[in-house]
């Protein structure tokens, strides 16, 4: 299995050197549609879709490497040159302070390393405990405690840093947005590919977006693609 | 004749008088004022309340009568009023060497039944009628109208003037260019003379009936006399008259109703275009793009749609060109909007769809038009070119890219074993319960040594067990707090601990075996070097302590 893989990674890079880009992309989200959620793996197909000219699925793929690789210099890199040629798309509103919080621990350390460190010391924490019920009644209770306590506050810092994301992102040439989930409604706005807002709650084909400069409107989902869950198209 | 007597101030009289007392509207009368003095000025009163339709005439009259001498200047207007009712008719004052007269003052009563009385004759007496014809009877607010301005005359009539120009409410009116005409029409069993004098356009914008006030015509008609010359004819004089003309009965519709979204308020035959130079260019090139509304139509009040503007063009403030022609078939012409636009980047861009909305009075409903989308392309590397030599036209974020790299970097290695787990973190929140879990068996502990005595003890005992057997250097210590503890639940306090206090309360053989182990176990505290501690203090406290 792993061996398959390697050779389809592989297979797709020769491709993209090649300048083979619509196959090397094809290979690239064959891998992510199989479970590899590696952020390098989105970093690569976002690169495909930036030679192929489609800058909101790069974008699009860019986020999602960064949500799982928040310092990746190379992904920072690359949508910072996206940015610079999507200058009509509309950034996103900021992070919510959870989100924000959650990036800068996701920064520091991925969330199983938060989550390995809290489970160590939980589970000296519960031996501990074990002991001194079963075998050692005298031993103090303020090691436990103390373990306990870190055990937690590193358990919250693994929970937080799992990637959440709200974002969305227009991914075709343009995106009208509604007055109502109806396209017969009263059009209010035009964004551009690579636009991007937070996801309000969705309906039936419609997305309920809110901007980056405090407009919300309804949008044809059809359009748009959501950073998180991770969906190959 | 009226003659009112005047103010007299020494031998300077000024008087005022009236041709009628009673007139009814539209009826010329004449106010005469009067001096003896010569030189002066003779100023008139504000006539308000009438219209002057005539003079001022000026005449003076020098008379000498058996070698007396006399003068007398006189002021005459001719006026007509303006409205019903009884109104007073202001002094004239005269200056002269820097003394100020007043004459008296007239009433005149005004009333309609004369002019009604006048209008059953009007055939046989009035010399010219005035009108005002309609081109609509009904029209919808904003839909223009063109009224014409007529007169009739059945006499030979001279100074035709307009007294009261028709004040038409609710309205845009606009005088069109025309050129008065006059032809011979027979009405009824003459023959007249109708003179078109005026021409209007006007554009309703309230619903209801067309309303204002009415027009007046004042003019010199000639009459005969009566009377003939010496070669025998009709000697004839002029009269002033006034004629009046209603407002005609225009009908102003409202727009239909339900107005659609983004209706705002044109009405006519339009169009809306969009004209662009061109669809694809180079980075170093514009384009022109011209949003016009065109055709007939209230162009008062009709305003271009703004531009939804295209991505990666910047879009310079539009230039606005008009140009609006009054005519009898309305108000034709354009207004637009001229805008620059100056790609920014190369791609593919879309200029987005555009509706407008207007009334079409021809259909009599609303018409929507809707310009589709444009796809304009930019080519040529030029863009980039000029951005690097920072001649400030191009926007600042477009500079910024030269300051990174001019490509994206290359492909990262993939680890394709990477998964990321649904659940990451679910069995560290197990453990977490298990955590919970042994703090709850603590706090259980804590609370069945609480609730049960018995349990409580036995677990001293095994815990003062365990210390003697293990040599812990605290079992004496810990085996004497417990006696102690133990006898101040027996209401012994610790200071009070005496053989007299324990034989009291535990009777004489178990207080003084207990007093003995005390003695002991303070010994063995603080001189532990004296004393060794051995199994039968262990004896001795596990027997005790099953009878305490």
């Amino acid at each position: 299995m792993g061996a398959t893989l390697i050779s389809v990674s592989d297979s797709a890079n020769s491709l993209y050197a090649d300048g083979q880009f619509e196959s090397a992309r094809t290979l690239f989200e064959s891998l992510a549609e199989k479970g590899t959620s590696d952020p390098a793996l989105y970093y690569n197909i976002g690169n495909c879709y930036t030679r192929l000219g489609q800058l909101g699925e790069a974008r699009l793929w860019f986020e999602r490497s960064l949500l799982f690789d928040p310092r990746n210099e190379e992904t920072l890199h690359n949508l910072e040159w996206l940015n610079t040629r999507l200058t009509d798309a509309l950034p996103p509103p900021n992070d919510a302070l959870l989100h924000w919080i959650g990036n800068q621990l996701r920064a520091i350390l991925a969330p199983e390393h938060w989550g390995l460190f809290a489970g160590v010391l939980l589970a000296g924490a519960f031996v501990l405990l074990v002991l001194r019920k079963f075998k050692r009644p005298a031993l103090s209770w303020r090691l436990p405690l103390t373990l306990s306590s870190i055990g937690l506050v590193l358990l919250l810092a693994a929970q937080m840093s799992i990637p959440q994301s709200d974002k969305v992102v227009v991914v075709s040439n343009n995106s009208y947005g509604y007055s109502a989930p109806d396209a017969n409604g009263k059009r209010i706005v035009l964004l551009s590919e690579g636009s991007a807002g937070r996801l309000v709650r969705a309906s039936e084909g419609w997305f309920y977006i809110a901007l980056g400069d405090g407009r919300q409107a309804w949008f044809s989902s059809d359009h748009w693609d959501r950073v998180l869950p991770i969906t190959p198209r | 004749m009226l003659l009112a007597t005047g103010l007299v101030a020494q031998e300077v009289q000024l008087t005022a008088r009236s041709s009628r007392t009673s007139v009814g509207l539209d009826e010329p009368f004449r106010v005469t004022f009067s001096s003896n003095a010569r030189g002066g000025e003779l100023s008139p009163p504000n006539f308000e309340h009438f219209i002057v339709v005539g003079g001022p005439y000026r005449s003076q009259q020098t008379q000498i009568i058996n070698g007396s001498m006399s003068f007398s200047q006189e002021l005459t207007y001719q006026l007509v009023a303006q409205e019903e009712g009884t109104f007073t008719i202001g002094p004239a004052t005269f200056e002269s060497k820097g003394k100020r007269f007043k004459s008296n003052t007239l009433t005149i009563q005004v009333k309609a039944g004369v002019k009604r009385k006048r209008a059953t004759s009007k055939a046989k007496t009035v010399g010219f009628e005035v009108a005002i014809l309609s081109s609509k009877k009904e029209v919808f607010v904003g839909e223009p109208v063109v009224l014409l301005f007529t007169a009739t005359l059945f006499e030979q009539v001279r100074d035709l003037n307009m007294l009261q120009t028709p004040n038409f409410e609710n309205v845009l009116q606009q005088q069109l260019d025309f050129e008065q005409q006059s032809r011979r029409e027979r009405i009824g069993s003459k023959i007249a003379t109708v003179l078109d004098f005026d021409k209007r356009l006007i554009i309703p914008n309230k619903p209801g009936t067309l309303g204002g006030q009415e027009l007046k015509i004042t003019g010199a008609v000639q009459k005969p006399t009566g009377r003939r010359d010496f070669f025998n004819m009709p000697l004839m004089r002029w009269e002033q008259e006034v004629a009046t003309a209603k407002i005609p009965a225009v009908k102003i519709k409202p727009l239909p109703a339900p107005q659609p979204l983004g209706y705002s308020g044109a009405v006519g035959e339009l169009k809306l275009v969009r004209e662009l130079s061109r669809t694809s260019v180079n980075g170093n090139e514009s384009i022109t793009l011209k949003l016009r509304i065109e055709g007939s139509g209230n162009f008062n009040t009709i305003s271009v749609p703004d531009l939804i503007p295209p991505q990666g063009f910047d879009l310079y403030d539009p230039k606005f060109n008009e140009k609006i022609r009054y005519s009898e078939r309305g108000v034709r012409g354009y207004k637009e909007y001229e805008y620059l636009l100056v790609p920014q980047f190369k791609g593919q861009f879309i200029l987005p769809q555009m509706q407008w909305t207007y009334f079409d009075v021809k259909k009599g409903d609303y018409e929507t038009i809707t310009l589709e989308e444009t796809t304009l392309i930019v080519t040529g590397d030029t863009l980039n070119a000029s951005a690097a030599e920072g001649n400030g036209t191009m926007p600042k974020v477009q500079r910024e890219v030269t300051s990174i790299d001019n490509d994206i970097r290359f492909l990262q290695e993939v680890d394709e074993n990477t998964r990321h787990e649904e659940q990451p973190l679910l069995w560290i929140w197990a453990i977490l319960g298990l955590v919970l879990l042994g703090w709850l068996l603590q706090l259980v502990s804590f609370n069945t040594r609480k609730k049960s005595p018995e349990a409580a003890r036995a677990a001293v005992k095994k815990a003062i067990n365990t210390a003697w057997k293990t040599n812990d250097p605290e079992a004496v210590g810990k085996m004497l707090n417990a006696l102690e503890e133990e006898l101040v639940r027996k209401g012994i306090a610790k200071e009070n601990i005496s053989l007299f206090a324990l034989n009291e309360v535990l009777g004489t053989a178990l207080g003084t075996q207990v007093n003995t182990l005390i003695e002991k176990l303070q010994l063995a505290l603080y001189a532990p070097s004296a004393t060794g501690s051995n199994e039968e203090w262990l004896n001795e406290f596990n027997a005790l302590w099953e009878q305490l």
